[in-house]
Order: C-alpha cells, then sequence, then structure tokens
C-alpha cells in the first residue's frame, strides 16, 4: 500500500501529523509512506522513523526566480513541473492524505494521482474552481477548526481520524540523533527546565520582561534548577534581552544556571535535550509538541488567540496556564508553583491535559479545567458539537459527560442558553424550507418560472443562514458544517442540476438532523439540571445511542 | 537545479493537468506575496 501525505504547513503542523503517520504504519504494516514538506520545515518530519520518504518543497528553489523577477514566473513554472514530474507522478497511490488545507495544498493535491483521496482538493472548470473537502471528517476541520468554532478535538486526534487510525500512534516513536554534544546527565536532586521564548508571532508569546521575571522566580524558588533557553538562531535577540534584563535585576542569579540551545542545533536535535527536561514552558509553539512527543511535561502559556484545545501539548499531565487574567508576577509564581508539584489554587487559571481513550479505541487529549469553572453554555455546545462530529463523521456514540447546565451564579449563560435555543429552532425550520424547496424543484425540473422562483427562495434561506451564523456563535459550528457540504455540492463536479438539487436537499436534510441531534443533548443536560435525571454518566450513553439512532 | 535539466517538459508535462499546475504555481506565489505563507509567518525553529 502506498500512502501520501502533504503537510505543506510549519514544524508544529508537521510534529502533530507524525502520530496519524506511526497509526498508518501500525494500521497498514508494510505500507510505504512518502511526506511531502516544506524544505524549510523538513526536520521536524526526520523526527518519525515511518516516513519512508521525504519530499521537500524548495519554496527559494521553485518560487525564487518569480519572486525576484517579474519575468521569471516561465522559469519558476518550468521548475515546478520537473518538481511534480520527478517526485509526484511517478506513483499511483492508494491513499492521499491533505492535512494542509490551503488552496496551494488542494491544487497539489488534484495532481497527483491516487485512489483514495482525502483533505482539500480542487476542482476545476469552464465556470471556475473551487475547493472540495468529501471526507467528513476533513469537512468538521474546515468547517470547524479553519472557522475557530467550538472544537475541543486535538488536531493530532482529527489528523489521525481523516485518516481512519488511532490504535498505536501514540505514544511517539522517533528517531533518536546522534549529537557531538548530547545533555550531561542530570543529578537526582538538580531540576532542568525547557524555556522557548518566542513563538511564529509575537501576539502569541510574552514580552521579554515578564519571561525574564518567570525565568528569576524559577531559578530563586528551586534554587537547584537550571534552564536550557530552546529555539533558533532568530531567537538570538530575544534570549540575549531576556538574559540582560535577569543580569540587571538580579546579578549573579543565572551564573552557571543556563544553556543557550537555541541556534546550535537543528530542530529533531532537540530530542535529547528536550527529553532531559524536567519541563519545558512554552507559548503555543512546535517545542510544546515535540515536548509532548518526547514525553516531557509541558507548561503553555497560551496567548495571541491560540486555542490550547486544538494544538496546546498532547498527552496526560501537561499543564495549560492561561496568563490573560494574572501579572507576570503571579504568572511566575504559579509556573514555578506548577514545577514544584504543588496544588495549591491560585489566582491564576490553569488546566490540565488528560488522554483518554474513546470508546473504539481511537485516543482524544482533552483539556481539563483546573481551578475554575468553564461558561456552561459554551461548554455544553462544545462537548455536543463533540460528540455530534463522532456521531456523524465517525459512526461513534462516545461515553463523555453531557455537562448539567444547573449553575444559578452563570446568568449570562441562562440568555446565552435562551438565544442559542431561539437560533436552532429556527436553522431547524430554515432546513426544511430548504429541503422543501429543494425536493419542489426535484419533482418541477422543466419548470422554469416555478425553478427561478424556488431559487429565489433557497438563495433567501442562505442568506437568512448566513446572518444566524455571524451573529449566534453557538449555532455556527452547524451552518458552517453545512455551508461546507453545501459547497461540495456546487462543485463542478456535480453533475447537473438535479444532481445539484439531490446533494443540496441532503445537506439540508443533515442540517436538520444535526439541530435535532443538538437539541437531544440539550433536552438530556436541561432534564439533568432539573433534577429529572440524577446524574448524566456514562452508563446513560446506551440510551443516549438509542435516542440518536431514533432521529 | 530542476530547471536547468535537459529533460523535455513536453515529455514532463505529458499526463499533467496543466491547469492545476497553473493554479498551483499562481496559488503558491500568491501565498509569498500576501505573506501568508509558512515561511513568511513562521521564523526558523518553530
Amino acid at each position: 500500500m502506498k500512502i501520501i501525505i502533504l503537510q505543506l504547513a510549519r514544524l508544529g503542523d508537521i510534529v502533530q501529523t507524525l502520530p496519524t503517520i506511526q497509526g498508518l504504519k501500525k494500521a497498514h504494516p508494510g505500507c510505504e509512506i512518502t511526506m511531502v514538506v516544506r524544505s524549510t520545515f523538513a526536520d521536524a518530519a526526520r523526527i518519525s522513523p515511518h516516513v519512508d520518504k521525504l519530499v521537500e518543497f524548495s519554496t527559494q528553489d521553485i518560487l525564487g526566480p518569480t519572486l525576484t523577477d517579474p519575468n521569471g514566473k516561465a522559469e519558476s513554472l518550468a521548475r515546478l513541473i520537473h518538481w511534480v514530474a520527478n517526485e509526484l507522478l511517478t506513483v499511483e497511490y492508494d491513499l492521499l492524505l491533505n492535512l494542509t488545507f490551503t488552496p496551494a495544498s488542494a491544487y497539489l493535491a488534484s495532481l497527483v494521482r491516487a485512489k483514495d483521496r482525502r483533505g482539500v482538493m480542487a476542482s476545476l472548470s469552464q465556470s471556475g474552481d473551487s475547493i472540495a473537502i468529501h471526507d467528513p471528517w476533513s469537512q468538521y476541520f474546515f468547517a470547524q477548526v479553519l472557522e475557530r468554532n467550538l472544537n475541543i478535538l486535538h488536531v493530532n486526534d482529527i489528523f489521525m481520524r481523516i485518516a481512519g487510525v488511532g490504535a498505536g500512534a501514540w505514544p511517539l516513536q522517533m528517531n533518536e540523533p546522534v549529537l557531538a554534544s548530547p545533555p550531561p546527565a542530570l543529578a537526582p536532586d538538580r531540576l532542568r527546565i525547557g524555556i522557548q521564548l518566542t513563538a511564529s508571532t509575537n501576539d502569541k508569546t510574552l514580552n521579554h520582561k515578564v519571561w525574564a521575571q518567570i525565568c528569576k522566580v524559577i531559578l530563586s524558588v528551586h534554587e537547584n534548577s537550571e534552564l536550557i533557553f530552546f529555539g533558533s538562531a532568530n531567537d538570538a535577540d530575544a534570549i540575549v534581552a531576556v538574559l540582560t534584563e535577569i543580569h540587571q535585576t538580579a546579578p549573579g542569579l543565572m551564573s552557571h544556571r543556563f544553556t543557550v540551545l537555541a541556534g546550535r542545533v537543528k530542530f529533531h536535535e532537540n530530542i535529547p535535550w528536550v527529553r532531559s527536561c524536567n519541563f519545558v514552558v512554552s507559548p503555543d509553539t512546535a517545542m510544546v509538541h515535540l515536548a509532548s512527543a518526547c514525553g516531557t511535561r509541558v507548561i503553555e502559556i497560551p496567548l495571541g488567540g491560540v486555542r490550547p484545545e486544538e494544538t496546546g501539548p498532547y498527552g496526560d499531565g501537561h499543564h495549560i496556564v492561561y496568563a490573560a487574567n494574572a501579572d507576570g508576577e503571579q504568572l511566575s509564581f504559579e509556573v514555578a508553583r506548577i514545577i514544584g508539584g504543588e496544588k495549591a489554587k491560585t489566582v491564576v487559571a490553569e488546566a490540565i491535559t488528560k488522554f483518554t481513550p474513546c470508546t473504539t479505541g481511537v485516543p482524544r487529549s482533552e483539556i481539563v479545567p483546573h481551578n475554575f469553572i468553564q461558561e456552561a453554555t459554551s461548554n455544553f455546545f462544545m462537548q455536543a458539537y463533540y460528540l455530534l462530529a463522532e456521531f456523524r463523521c465517525g459512526g461513534r456514540q462516545e461515553d463523555i459527560v453531557i455537562p448539567k447546565l444547573d449553575d444559578p451564579k452563570q446568568t449570562a449563560a441562562l440568555d446565552r442558553l435562551v438565544n442559542a435555543y431561539d437560533a436552532l429552532c429556527t436553522t431547524r425550520r430554515l432546513s426544511e424550507f430548504g429541503q422543501h424547496h429543494c425536493l419542489m424543484m426535484l419533482e418541477n425540473p422543466g419548470d422554469q418560472a416555478l425553478l427561478k422562483d424556488q431559487m429565489a427562495k433557497l438563495a433567501e434561506i442562505e442568506s437568512m443562514l448566513a446572518k444566524l451564523q455571524n451573529s449566534v456563535s453557538l449555532v455556527k459550528p452547524l451552518i458552517d458544517t453545512w455551508r461546507v457540504a453545501k459547497d461540495v455540492a456546487y462543485a463542478p463536479t456535480s453533475n447537473g442540476l438535479e444532481d445539484i438539487l439531490a446533494l443540496t436537499e441532503g445537506c439540508y436534510r443533515e442540517l436538520g438532523q444535526n439541530v435535532d441531534i443538538v437539541q437531544q443533548l440539550l433536552q438530556t443536560a436541561v432534564e439533568a439540571a432539573q433534577g429529572k435525571v440524577k446524574d448524566v454518566k456514562p452508563s446513560n450513553s446506551a440510551s443516549r445511542g438509542a435516542e440518536l439512532e431514533s432521529i | 537545479m530542476a530547471g536547468n535539466s535537459t529533460t523535455d517538459l513536453d515529455t514532463l508535462l505529458e499526463g499533467i493537468d496543466k491547469q492545476l499546475l497553473l493554479k498551483l504555481l499562481d496559488s503558491l506565489i500568491a501565498e509569498q506575496k500576501i505573506k501568508m505563507a509558512p515561511e513568511c509567518e513562521e521564523r526558523e525553529g518553530r
């Protein structure tokens, strides 16, 4: 079996693809896996022993001529043709996974010959080109992750679900790099803490003064600790700024207690160093994924709108510290407290990751609030949409607790719930109207006047759904899912009006069914809150499954 | 570099959807020009 995986995003995305590759090897022993990555980030792919062939796309080599010379496009095209023909078209693959979700990757995916395709593909026609996603988990990724909806599934887990694997994907097996200077052995009474200061953009990390404060508090509270500064050569300025700040405010504190690894090793050569650390403290970066893979505890500080549920540390016992509601001092002592293994509650919101095998053995890494209570309505919808996705995309009914909606202090949550319930009802009605108008046209395909009238009504429904999509965030995931499915129906590969109408009718029908499922779950949660159901525990999943089946 | 190869481009192009190829090139260039490409957003080592 020949499998090709397109992952043209960054280091972190590549590391997050590796469990899927390992899962594919376990599921299809003897399969040959080709991975396509950008040269800049290829070191991340070298971590996995399961990548049989690594194909690198060099932006500089191929696009260089056109990026530096307005007349260079022909040369870039020639280079692109050589790369595609020589690297990608010599084999017909059994399975293609495009896990990149960009237009460029969609065009590339459509060029590669493969029997089974998952992820974003491009369709071209005289009426224009479009993006089409046919497999349900890729539709879920596109509609939920890219639209920043209420998704609680980690990207690792979504990728595995797209590939249809899971068992044996984790813990990650890694190639061990041979280093000229391996990390010195750590005495049992010493602590080694890895620090990743910078992120892909400045808004995703702390400023150097806060980082200096964190480092100082770690070194002061844990007198037996030392720091390792990870990163690339580009991080030199940031590291110097932090070291200077520490030196100026606490002279002597850093003496013989830090190592700067940034710029000295390639990305995959960090593995022995990361593994030698007791903790790695980092914003949302590839280092978080590398540390997770190494089994090193992570303390992630998510900033800049990143969602640790999706891209945070993966596996058991990692910490998420939300810096937004803390000042630098509080944050620093929280990090030091976690390193010390203390349990005391602090003012900083903290969550802990938990690895939960699902009913079918497919894993899921989730985030559990440690010292704060989530807003009840959002929490309900996040769990409900996860259940809906497993049911819709994977045919699974998972054993998770449906959150109760019974916190009398959360009055705003109740208002949101009422608002969302109204929107669900409206969405349900619109789906019925949409179905009705599609069926009318399917029954009268030759009646031009009727077609025109019904199409106008469909356009009106779409407009109303778009308004709901933009105004009620809690039903947006349902409408985004419907929109992605509808785009497939409208793709140029569809055969004529009747085909399009039948697929569109199916999309409206599915939208209505999805609303029904969410409403059923909502009813269960409300009944639980009213005391009609004593406790909604996994033991109820069978009856809940029956409810879903009956829809 | 591949572009300097003597291999006949016409031979390589056999069986390739040229329209898709051009779209691929345009989209790759567009990603770079509007700084959406991973290399533009990402600093080495992240």
